[in-house]
């Protein structure tokens, strides 16, 4: 066999993916800090850390969307419409967000899942559109409402993480909207569409179960909040002193509230109970 | 008021968080004129504090390699989700090459990924056709043109209709057809537009400029207007001679400009690096390159038509004594009328000089008559010999040689690599950016077609950026693993 044609098409292959620290040293970029007295340094300088971790969980990790949110944040002139240092760090829904990022990071350094990043950056992709798998339920509240009016439960499998995952990489289910008027029971009698649908070779069942079982350690540290800030003060302990301090101070404002209650049932499905 | 980070939220006390100004987008219109423009050693710097990564290092790297020389042509795919930053991405990397080249200046080729390689891109051919061919005939008392449609062909229309059908039979895949039309206009827009640009600088500082910089500004703008019109490269030339631009050029005054930091002056290094050429016939190089790009422009723009005729003329001379009359086919030199004093002259001196023989040797009549003969006879001699001599004939042989140059899309195809070595004569690295290729319909299929038409020039003779979206690097790498597992 020999290599297939369009092997030999690139020179180069590029995989487009910034991480959390590129968006933060991005965010400190941008805003002005010629005026600030010296004094204050540090706490302007750990707000707009916050910031930037904030909007990286709202953006997904998705530069237009960060851009967008934080243009959200300012006003014609370009202040932020809040200039409050620490109130990212006090308004409780922002110190979710914060945990919530901030656990991400953790999942991310770990040993296995950092070089499987490394190694390979779609890898990377996946990880983080599995990690960030919750915060659309975070979004849609504390449980699920059926079309029948009831609460229950998110339920994750790993097909429902592959459908996820699909929806990712397609961004728009090949520009074919969810039809809310469709009853979750009558889709699954539908025939499978082969556009919409996952096709077989896109994550295989070992990458998904590897993908699973990182989401399910993602849950754990949700449920122990505590654990976020644990491994965030570890971390804080490997830079230098500036960052160090930062860092720390970060890991301070995470609260030791569950963000979440999860369960992994009999057919290994894990039913998710947000606490927003 | 001082600013206190224990408050609680409130009403703002200070503004701390402020963005920055002069933040621009790379390659816009500010940045490349901050970048180029000699500037006060007191004026600000433009911020650019876009994300950066490994692969902004690694894509910069590849593009100073390719304006250095070193390699000819690259194919770089980059791959993200849509938002990701792809566009960024590349146009900071050109902007970094840009600052940091000390070989050839790149020239970025913005194209729209959809409109080469997507086959709903095009309209209907037919439509295309009849909207071309309704050229104005006549014009009106007011100057509008009139467009006279006239259904009944004529014979002759009828025999061209049949040959231009014939013509329109694919010789190239249209894929690559469109692909051509696209990359050939972009690049002499763009060369147009960065010399257009280049002309500002070198007609403020350039030591070999010949008039006032008014008169080279005015003259800018109607090589501007030229450049509308495909120039020929007579009308280059007289512009680039009038300015004195016509040795030292004016591409490399496109280079950014770069404050010193021992004199902590701006200043510029506007002199052609040795992989571009001689620096004496920078200004000729870039005449070449412009009009080569306007010639294959033209074929886009217009139904060119070009004919050169060459004649041969051979004549033959040959001399022969004999002895038919010669016809009345006469050469026009030798059917000249003579006069009549001319028609008399030889027999009358044939009868007199016998005469006069005659009498010299006696006075009488049979001796008389005997000379008027002898005359006779000399003059009956010479007319024969006259009519019955020698005789010139002349032989011609006549050789017509016309070409009907082809300006057709095939000449696209066979002038690329040409134009493109000529482009980096003139000093330019030419890196097309195909995006957005993710918008096109079968986008995997689409862009592959497009590859294996054109590969020899997307990979061999320029640099080539194609920004697709993550599932189109999932189904390169996923098509790979599948073929490699299956023995396929």
């Amino acid at each position: 066999m020999t290599n297939p044609v369009f092997k030999t098409f690139y020179n180069h292959r590029v995989f487009l993916i910034y991480h959390p620290d590129d968006y933060r040293n991005y965010l400190l970029g941008m805003v002005d800090q010629d005026s600030w007295p010296g004094s204050e340094r540090f706490g302007l300088t750990l707000g707009l850390m916050a910031w930037g971790t904030i909007l990286v969980y709202q953006s997904r990790l998705v530069p237009f969307d960060f851009n967008r949110r934080l243009k959200a944040l300012v006003d014609a002139n370009g202040a932020f419409l809040n200039q409050n240092p620490t109130l990212p760090m006090s308004r409780s829904l922002y110190r979710q967000q914060l945990a919530m990022q901030l656990g991400i990071e953790v999942i991310t350094r770990e040993r296995d899942v950092k070089e499987r990043i490394e190694e390979t950056p779609i890898f990377a992709q996946y990880i983080y559109d599995t990690l960030y798998l919750l915060s659309f339920y975070h979004e849609r509240g504390t449980r699920e409402l059926t079309l029948e009016g009831q609460h229950k439960p998110f339920a994750v499998t790993r097909e429902g993480l592959r459908n996820h995952l699909w929806y990712r990489t397609k961004g728009d289910l090949n520009g074919k909207p969810r039809d809310p008027n469709v009853k979750p029971s009558e889709s699954k009698t539908k025939p499978r569409d082969p556009k919409a649908d996952p096709p077989a070779d896109f994550v295989s069942p070992e990458i998904a179960e590897y993908l699973f079982k990182v989401l399910k350690r993602y849950m754990e540290l949700l449920y122990y909040p505590t654990r976020i800030s644990e491994e965030t003060r570890t971390y804080a302990s490997e830079l230098p002193p500036a960052d160090r301090r930062l860092w720390l101070a970060l890991a301070d404002a995470v609260d030791s509230q569950p963000l979440l209650n999860f369960s992994i049932t009999s057919q290994e499905t894990a039913s998710v109970v947000s606490n927003t | 008021m001082p600013f206190s980070p224990a408050c609680q939220e409130g009403p703002p006390v200070s503004v701390a968080y402020k963005l920055r100004e002069s933040i621009a987008e790379p390659l816009s219109r500010q940045a490349l004129q901050h970048m180029r423009a000699l500037r006060d050693q007191d004026a600000p710097d433009l911020a650019f504090p876009h994300m950066k990564s490994d692969s902004l290092k690694r894509v910069v790297y590849e593009l100073l390699r390719y304006c250095r020389g070193e390699i000819d042509g690259i194919s770089v795919l980059i791959s993200g989700q849509r938002g990701a930053g792809k566009t960024t991405l590349v146009k900071l990397a050109i902007q970094h090459v840009m600052q940091d080249s000390d070989g050839l200046i790149p020239l970025p080729l913005m194209l729209h990924g959809p409109t080469i390689i997507d086959p709903a891109a095009i309209p209907a051919a037919e439509k295309k056709a009849s909207v071309a061919e309704q050229k104005p005939l006549a014009v009106a008392a007011d100057g509008t043109p009139v467009v006279v449609v006239n259904t009944a062909p004529t014979p002759n229309e009828t025999q061209q209709a049949a040959q231009a059908d014939s013509d329109k039979k694919p010789k190239v895949p249209e894929e690559k057809e469109r692909a051509l039309r696209q990359i050939v206009t972009a690049l002499y827009r763009s060369l147009s537009h960065a010399i257009y640009e280049a002309w500002l600088h070198a007609a403020a500082e350039a030591p070999q400029r010949r008039r006032t910089h008014r008169e080279l500004l005015a003259l800018r703008a109607h090589l501007d207007l030229r450049l509308e019109r495909a120039p020929d490269p007579d009308v280059l030339r007289k512009i680039w001679e009038r300015a004195g631009f016509l040795t030292c050029g004016v591409s490399f005054y496109l280079r950014p400009a770069k404050k010193n930091p021992v004199t902590k002056s701006c200043d510029r290094n506007s002199r052609p690096p040795a992989i571009a050429g001689h620096p004496s016939d920078q200004g000729l190089r870039e005449i070449v390159a412009l009009a080569s790009c306007a010639d294959a422009y033209r074929v886009i723009i217009s139904k060119t038509q070009e004919t050169l005729g060459r004649t041969q003329l051979s004549e033959y001379l040959q001399e022969r004594k004999l002895s038919t009359p010669q016809g009345g086919d006469k050469k026009p030199e030798d059917g000249k009328a003579k006069s009549p004093a001319e028609k008399a002259a030889p027999p009358v001196l044939g009868v007199v000089s016998g005469t006069l023989g005659g009498l010299s040797a006696n006075f009488e009549s049979a001796a008389l008559l005997a000379g008027l003969g002898t005359g006779l006879l000399v003059w009956l001699g010479s007319w024969m010999a006259m009519n019955y001599g020698v005789r010139t004939s002349r032989q011609e042989m006549r050789r017509e040689l016309t070409m009907d140059i082809k300006w057709d899309i095939d000449r696209l195809e066979r002038d690329l690599p040409m134009l493109l070595k000529r482009v980096k004569d003139a000093g330019f690295a030419p890196i097309f950016v195909l995006d957005e290729l993710d918008k096109a319909e079968k986008a995997t299929e689409s862009l592959h077609n497009f590859l294996k038409l054109t590969k020899h020039i997307v990979t061999d003779h320029s640099a080539f950026m194609f920004l697709t979206n993550r599932d189109y690097y999932e189904d390169l790498i996923s098509g790979e693993q599948l073929k490699v597992g299956s023995n396929q």
